[in-house]
């Protein structure tokens, strides 16, 4: 009996306790059920105004989108900024991150526990991508031009992610004039980065153009030019093209040419997305009197558009319609630096003492780690390397020798094997090579191409005015066998000078230099074939004192 | 009384086939799926000039020649046959091939339409290179897509892929080339540009068993193909001095396809063999069709001779987006809602329908007269015979404008900045690229802007349709001028004829 009262007031005082509590404000989930009530308490929404981890705290926008007014301060300090509990989950984009990631410009939801804290609180970001064009870069800011015209100003940090080609890169990888993609969240000030992109494929500037403008069509957008010359390596050379040309717009470029216009227009050109090489700036000149072309390094630049030479007492002035080119992009001529080597194209009239710059080209000096070695093969490591018994090394137009053997590693997704009648295959590599002499381009002790090429010591250089490019053709005499013949290159050479026996370069008549399959070209860093080099490079040509066939073709 | 009621439910479901809004996309599939692209052949009815790029032998070749499409759709099941004739002589190619796909179209209940593809018929290909045939022996196919028809818009995305086996050779120990293509498609629709970009990987894997001893190699391509169709307006100047009218504009229009291709191969030996040194091949190649002209009236505003809104105002006379023809425009005239969705609707203008599907869709001959029914106005306080009375109800149909509350549309109401931009952004269906429902703009007087249309000014802001005034305001209560109202609409067809062409193909190919 004592029992069953004892159940009763057990139960009396449950019910009273459980009733007390229904509606008293103190528990969220009393709350949420409280008679009259359909939504749930403790659910805030709106946009980020400010997070600030280290003081606990966020402040959002009200629900409206409001906020924005210095006077409605103070409202969103009482009304919407909130304090973190303690180790409270956070979700940003649908991830796990830390209360440090939320930015201003987010959406978030937050849930406050019964004491007013957050309990938990997740966010959505809002990134918009800007385009644009790097104008200027610091160490850590960059200027970027939006598409629009419009510039803005972009701090970078060591820890935003950069990507070219879907592969990450370093802050020192966006040259000024790349393209990129900013992934910016911008609220107010605050201007939060998530990553920078930068075009997938550098697209170069074609060509630096000049001529006589003959019409412009406005219907096609295109400029028909006359006597059109290319500045190639710092001089204007003729282009295959003769007569009148067409050169088509971009769509992005809108400086036309002016009416009834008798000068010269300088043009730079660059392939757009459908691969047509298109007018991306052009300067219309039409002082007549003196043109020269001039090679130098930047001293200084004024305010007042006068360029300073390192070697030259010239005085150059530029402006707006300048084209300066560096490093293969069009750019603003801020971008130059001190000590820069430029080619410049300048004119001026034929009474005034102070030149005007039409074109500016710098193009940075690059550095790489190919060495060119000879040897003897004295063993075969099929799939990982090879022995030479001794070797010489070019240095400069001789070869240094060095009475020790040398390994070369293969790795048979670089390594290229060039013979004479064809490309090689390395993985096939054997003892079948030993004591056959070869080229070795290495980097490091990677082999980057093997040539069975013969030995050459005879170096030559000059200015490419042609080339005649090499092919295949079916063997149709004699066989079956259906094997192809490799037809050799022709270099034809201008400013030609040989390294004699005396040690001095001899000036010499024009030369046509034969280059066979297995030569070896290196140009910019690059190991490739005789498509690398272009009419008016100029090359160091190694080559046969017997055959005269060009084996070894750098370009300078 | 079976027979009765199969007659009953026959009747009812035609009349339901019939009355199903038949979607008539843009968003063609002239490119095909076979990472190609393609300008339509402005002679041939049904045929397409075309390229594509030819992986088979590890060596990237240029195939060229014509592709013709041919579509019927019948009740939202489209049939198309894509019939392909390509070569390249100098290479000594040639490829013919056959695909018949059906597309199954289905409308959701808030309007999207999704669509998947698959094969009808098993495909024939035979392809020639160099005396040695690939002939297709395996082959499968399926596409998705979803379309969300906007009021001026209709956006597309969809995924691919397909997987093709050919057979080399004729003889007996069978070598093959598999290729598997997985792809995307992004596409937009709409009456000033359209554009489809499909971003397509591409695995070629050959297997060659004839081969002492037997050869595998692969390779790997990512290709960007984009179709589009643009318009220009450009400036034409008289040179007789003597001439009743000055300089007007000139209307271009052409359609471009450009492929753009990073493929990655093995270099081959001089005995045919692949190497392990990967080369690696890029190229551009393009299409365009001739340039279509039409020249635009020449409205009289030599009452605005000078004036910094000049240009877009002719031109908006020109196209036809401002009513009438010139001289009784007032630049700091304010403009009254009705007129501003006359002007805005004129803008919009219509998406273009495919012009290569032959609908035949199951119908009741007996069609119903809607002669004597009486139109019925979606508002209160504008009437069917206002002179907008049309432009209103389109807007009101493709969720542009619900009217100023209480079932009206307040007509005469002068509109104001907010209302104008919130109309402009709904018909481009964008506004989710702020945050829902509580945005905050770039503008220094975002308190002031009504909560309705701060996403759609924060938007406007990010497609650069609006800007700040000299105090970085929107003035959202301020009343829209009709020069303030041109230079919007100038924005906005410039906005939807060059800007977002930009997304969708030009930085798709650049990163």
């Amino acid at each position: 009996m004592q029992f069953k009262k004892a159940v009763v007031v057990f139960v009396l005082i449950l019910t009273i306790a459980v009733l007390s509590t229904y509606g008293s404000g103190n528990y969220i989930f009393a709350q949420t059920y409280a008679p009259g009530q359909t939504e749930e308490d403790g659910l805030i929404s709106g946009v980020v105004k400010e997070n600030n981890p280290s003081l606990g705290y966020i402040t959002l926008y009200f629900e409206d989108g409001s906020g924005m007014n210095p006077d409605t301060t103070d409202r969103l300090i009482t009304l919407r900024s909130f304090t973190y509990g303690y180790d409270i989950p956070v979700l940003r984009d649908g991830y796990e991150v830390s209360v440090d990631d939320i930015q201003p410009g987010d959406m978030a939801f937050i849930k406050l526990d019964r004491e007013g804290y957050i309990e938990k609180i997740s966010t959505k970001s809002y990134y918009t991508s800007v385009y644009g064009t790097v104008h200027l870069k610091g160490a850590a800011w960059l200027i970027l031009k939006k598409d629009d015209g419009s510039f803005v100003n972009y701090t970078l940090s060591g820890t935003i992610p950069i990507y070219k080609n879907n592969r990450p890169c370093t802050i020192s990888e966006i040259v000024v004039g790349d393209r990129i993609r900013v992934l910016a969240q911008t609220n107010g000030p605050n201007i939060h980065i998530a990553g920078i992109d930068i075009e997938k494929q550098t697209r170069p500037i074609g060509g630096i153009y000049r001529g006589k403008i003959e019409f412009f069509d406005s219907i096609n957008t295109s400029l028909a030019v006359s006597g059109v010359q290319e500045f190639i390596n710092g001089r204007w050379e003729y282009t295959p093209g003769i007569g009148i040309q067409n050169f088509k717009y971009s769509s992005e470029y809108k400086e036309l040419p002016p009416k009834r216009f008798g000068g010269t227009v300088y043009f730079a050109t660059k392939k757009e997305y459908d691969g047509i090489d298109k007018i991306v700036k052009a300067s219309f000149r039409t002082l007549s009197g003196y043109s020269k072309t001039t090679r130098d390094n930047l001293l200084s630049m004024t305010d007042g558009g006068i360029l300073y030479l390192e070697n030259s007492s010239d005085i150059i002035s530029f402006d707006k319609n300048t084209i300066a080119i560096k490093d293969g992009r069009l750019v603003d001529i801020s971008a130059l630096n001190t000590l820069d080597p430029l080619k410049i194209s300048m004119e001026k009239s034929l009474y005034d003492t102070k030149y005007i710059a039409s074109v500016i080209v710098s193009e940075s000096i690059v550095q790489n780690g190919l060495v060119l070695y000879r040897g003897r093969i004295k063993n075969v490591d099929p799939l990982k390397s090879i022995t030479v018994e001794s070797f010489v090394e070019l240095d400069g137009v001789s070869w240094r020798f060095t009475n020790t053997p040398k390994t070369f590693d293969i790795d048979l997704s670089v390594s290229r094997l060039i013979e004479t009648d064809g490309v090689g295959n390395m993985r096939y590599l054997d003892s079948s090579y030993v004591n056959q002499s070869v080229y070795i381009v290495a980097e490091g002790s990677k082999i980057v191409l093997m040539s069975t090429a013969p030995y050459v010591d005879e170096p030559v250089r000059g200015r490419v005015a042609s080339i005649t490019r090499s092919n295949s053709e079916d063997n149709d005499e004699g066989d079956n066998d259906n094997t192809e013949i490799i037809i050799p290159s022709v270099l034809g050479l201008t400013e030609v000078k040989i390294y004699d026996e005396s040690h001095v370069w001899d000036v010499s008549p024009n030369l046509n230099i034969t280059i066979p399959y297995n030569s070896i070209v290196i140009k910019n860093g690059r190991v490739g074939d005789i498509s690398l080099i272009k009419p008016g490079d100029e090359v160091r040509i190694m080559r046969h004192s017997q055959s005269g066939e060009g084996i070894i073709v750098l370009c300078q | 009384m079976r027979k009765l009621s199969y007659k009953i439910f026959t009747i009812i479901l035609v009349i339901i086939l019939t009355m199903a809004p038949l979607d008539a996309l843009a968003v063609e599939g002239t490119m095909g799926y076979s990472a190609g692209i393609s300008v339509v052949n402005p002679i041939e009815k049904s045929e397409y000039q075309y390229s594509e790029m030819c992986f088979l032998t590890g060596v990237p070749i240029k195939l060229s020649g014509t592709l013709t499409i041919k579509k019927t759709d019948k009740n939202d099941v489209v049939t198309a046959t894509y019939t392909y004739r390509l070569n390249n002589a100098e290479a000594d190619v040639t490829m013919n091939r056959v695909l018949i796909y059906t597309t199954t179209r289905e409308t959701k209940a808030n309007g999207q339409v999704t669509e998947s593809t698959k094969l009808s018929r098993v495909p024939t290909e035979v392809i020639n290179i160099g005396g040695t045939a690939y002939r297709l022996i395996d082959a499968s196919f399926t596409q998705s897509m979803i379309t969300d028809p906007k009021a001026a818009i209709n956006y597309h995305t969809g995924e691919f892929s397909e997987k093709k086996v050919y057979a080399i050779g004729t003889g007996t120990t069978r070598d093959t080339v598999t290729v598997t293509l997985s792809g995307r498609t992004y596409a937009y629709d709409q009456y000033w540009s359209s554009t489809e970009t499909q971003r397509i990987n591409m695995m070629v894997e050959t297997d060659l068993r004839s081969t002492n001893p037997p050869v595998q190699w692969g390779g790997a391509a990512e290709i960007v193909v984009s179709s589009a169709t643009l318009h220009q307006v450009n400036y034409s100047e008289n040179e007789p001095t003597y001439i009743s009218f000055d300089g007007g504009y000139v209307k271009k229009q052409w359609m471009e396809s450009t492929l753009d291709y990073t493929a990655r191969f093995p270099e081959f030996d001089k005995n045919g063999l692949p190497t392990d040194v990967l080369k690696t091949y890029n190229s551009t190649e393009s299409l365009s069709t001739q340039i279509e002209l039409s020249r635009l009236m020449v409205p009289d505003i030599k009452h605005l001779n000078g004036h910094w809104a000049e240009e877009p105002i002719s031109i908006l006379f020109g196209l036809e987006i401002l009513p009438g023809t010139g001289e009784n425009f007032r630049v700091g005239k304010y403009l009254t809602r009705r007129e501003f969705v006359g002007i805005l609707m004129n803008a919009l203008k219509e998406i273009p329908a495919d012009t290569d599907v032959r609908v035949s869709s199951t119908t009741n001959s007996r069609r119903t007269s809607n002669k004597n029914v009486p139109e019925i106005s979606p508002f209160k306080d504008v009437e069917p015979g206002d002179l907008y009375y049309n432009e209103i109800k389109k807007a009101y149909q493709k969720g542009i404008t619900s009217g100023n509350g209480n079932g009206n549309f307040g007509p005469n109401i002068y509109i104001t900045n907010a209302e104008a931009i919130k109309m402009i952004v709904s018909a481009l269906g964008l506004e989710n690229l702020a945050p829902y429902p509580a945005a905050t703009t770039p503008f220094t007087d975002n308190d002031s802007i009504p909560a309705y249309a701060r996403n759609a000014a924060s938007v406007a802001a990010i497609l650069g349709i609006i800007e700040p005034d000299y105090m970085g305001r929107f003035n959202p209560s301020n009343r829209l001028t009709s020069e303030n109202a041109a230079n919007l609409m100038y924005d906005l067809i410039n906005y939807m004829g060059k800007e977002l062409i930009k997304d969708y193909r030009d930085r798709i190919i650049d990163f």
